[in-house]
């Protein structure tokens, strides 16, 4: 009972050290520079804590970006539960309303995003979490796919699997490029859907 | 004095365009018996190449000048090519033509995948070699957009199409799915990816006009 408990507070306390020390330090910094030019140091002065007290928790800085992007990984999943309910007769506005939920919810993690987006160009550990991601979000869109052929809403020729895993990392890659990219967010939106609709109806 | 003043500069650019070529063969070697490009010295770079150290450094600032001088090479020729797209494939241009396109395009990809991986790695830890990179895809991006315009003039294209937006999404997933989808992938497998990529560029570009 006692172990379990202090195994409990020192989760607690990775927690708190996690999501209202570190996440907004790296928040504030990623504003500055991209992830891969910001060091250990410079994060853990920013947030206020030691370097020893960095690496009793994470043996590096991906580690940390892995527990930063959990959160916010999921919380998209969650919203792309949205498109996933759509009934495969549904019209393309519902669509687009499900899309820009969850391009919102994207967007308010977007230096999260990008940062892991950057530290996958090159880090394995970071690109193998990025694939795992993508293949979990692949696997939604399949069936999503297949349910609308099994209804014959949508083309029966269509390679739901390939279709799939095409659209997701377009999603995932997209997301992190949008703010980047100088087009206006809604416009985005639009085209995104349009590109989802036609390669899936 | 009959070949004029700038014979020189150019068997200079064409003796440094065929030294890049061996020292690039020599990182697809290394590479692919497991080195990385990050730690392989110009030492040894140069001797795999067969020339000198010397003539590395007459041609090239830094190891990294040899990866961005091709990462240009490489955004020359793609912008070549989707500048010749609308000649290539014409107005009439069928679903058969845009497989390959795409399918040549997974080709060139598959072949300097290592060399690739090499940039991306590069790309992490230095600023130069991310602008480079960057620009490659903005530049695809941006003559990705004409083409729509001018597909949508000659009335090939969807007119509904919004042009930028629809041309950056079409290029975030084939830049990300080339990495993580083609290059790992088997050849029958790749050519099943292909035949999907081109499906959505077809039914999202042309197939509603």
């Amino acid at each position: 009972m006692q172990g379990s408990s202090e195994a409990e507070g020192r989760k607690g306390l990775l927690r708190g050290l996690t999501g209202q020390r570190l996440l907004p330090a790296a928040e504030r910094m990623l504003r500055e520079k991209p992830w891969g030019d910001i060091t250990v140091d410079e994060l853990s002065r920013e947030a206020g804590i030691s370097r020893t007290l960095f690496y009793n928790h994470f043996t590096d800085k991906t580690d940390l970006l892995g527990a930063l992007t959990t959160d916010a990984l999921d919380r998209i999943a969650q919203a792309a539960r949205v498109v996933w309910m759509l009934p495969p007769n549904a019209e393309k506005a519902y669509y687009r309303d499900a899309w820009a939920h969850v391009v919102d919810v994207g967007l308010h993690h977007a230096d999260l995003i990008a940062a892991l987006a950057d530290a996958a160009r090159s880090d394995a550990e970071a690109r193998r979490n990025l694939r795992a991601r993508v293949s979990a979000g692949a696997v939604n869109i399949e069936r999503h796919i297949r349910k609308s052929q099994e209804s014959g809403a949508n083309r029966p020729d269509i390679d739901a699997t390939r279709t799939a895993l095409w659209i997701d990392w377009m999603i995932e890659w997209g997301l992190s490029q949008m703010t980047r990219s100088g087009f206006e967010t809604e416009r985005l939106i639009t085209a995104m859907t349009d590109v989802y609709w036609k390669a899936t109806h | 004095m009959a070949d004029g003043g700038a014979a020189p500069v150019t068997r200079r650019e064409t003796r440094r365009q065929e030294i890049k070529q061996r020292l690039l063969d020599a990182i697809e070697h290394l590479t692919a018996d497991g080195e990385s490009y990050a730690t392989v010295s110009v030492d040894r770079l140069a001797a795999h190449a067969g020339i000198s150290r010397a003539t590395f450094y007459l041609y090239f600032s830094e190891k990294k000048a040899l990866l961005n001088a091709w990462l240009e090479d490489v955004r020359g020729h793609l912008n070549e090519v989707l500048a010749a797209w609308p000649e290539v494939v014409g107005a009439d241009v069928t679903r058969h033509d845009v497989e390959l396109g795409l399918r040549r395009l997974a080709t060139v990809y598959r072949a300097h995948a290592t060399l690739i991986e090499a940039v991306y790695n590069e790309a992490a830890r230095d600023s130069g070699t991310r602008d480079v990179l960057e620009r490659l895809v903005w530049d695809s991006i941006a003559a990705l957009r004409v083409q729509i315009e001018r597909g949508q003039q000659e009335g090939c294209m969807d007119p509904a199409l919004l042009p930028g937006e629809t041309a950056a999404w079409l290029i975030w997933s084939l830049q990300s799915g080339l990495r993580d989808l083609v290059a790992p992938s088997t050849e029958a497998e790749t050519a099943l990816l292909v035949d999907a990529h081109a499906a959505i560029w077809w039914h999202v570009l042309y197939a509603a006009a």
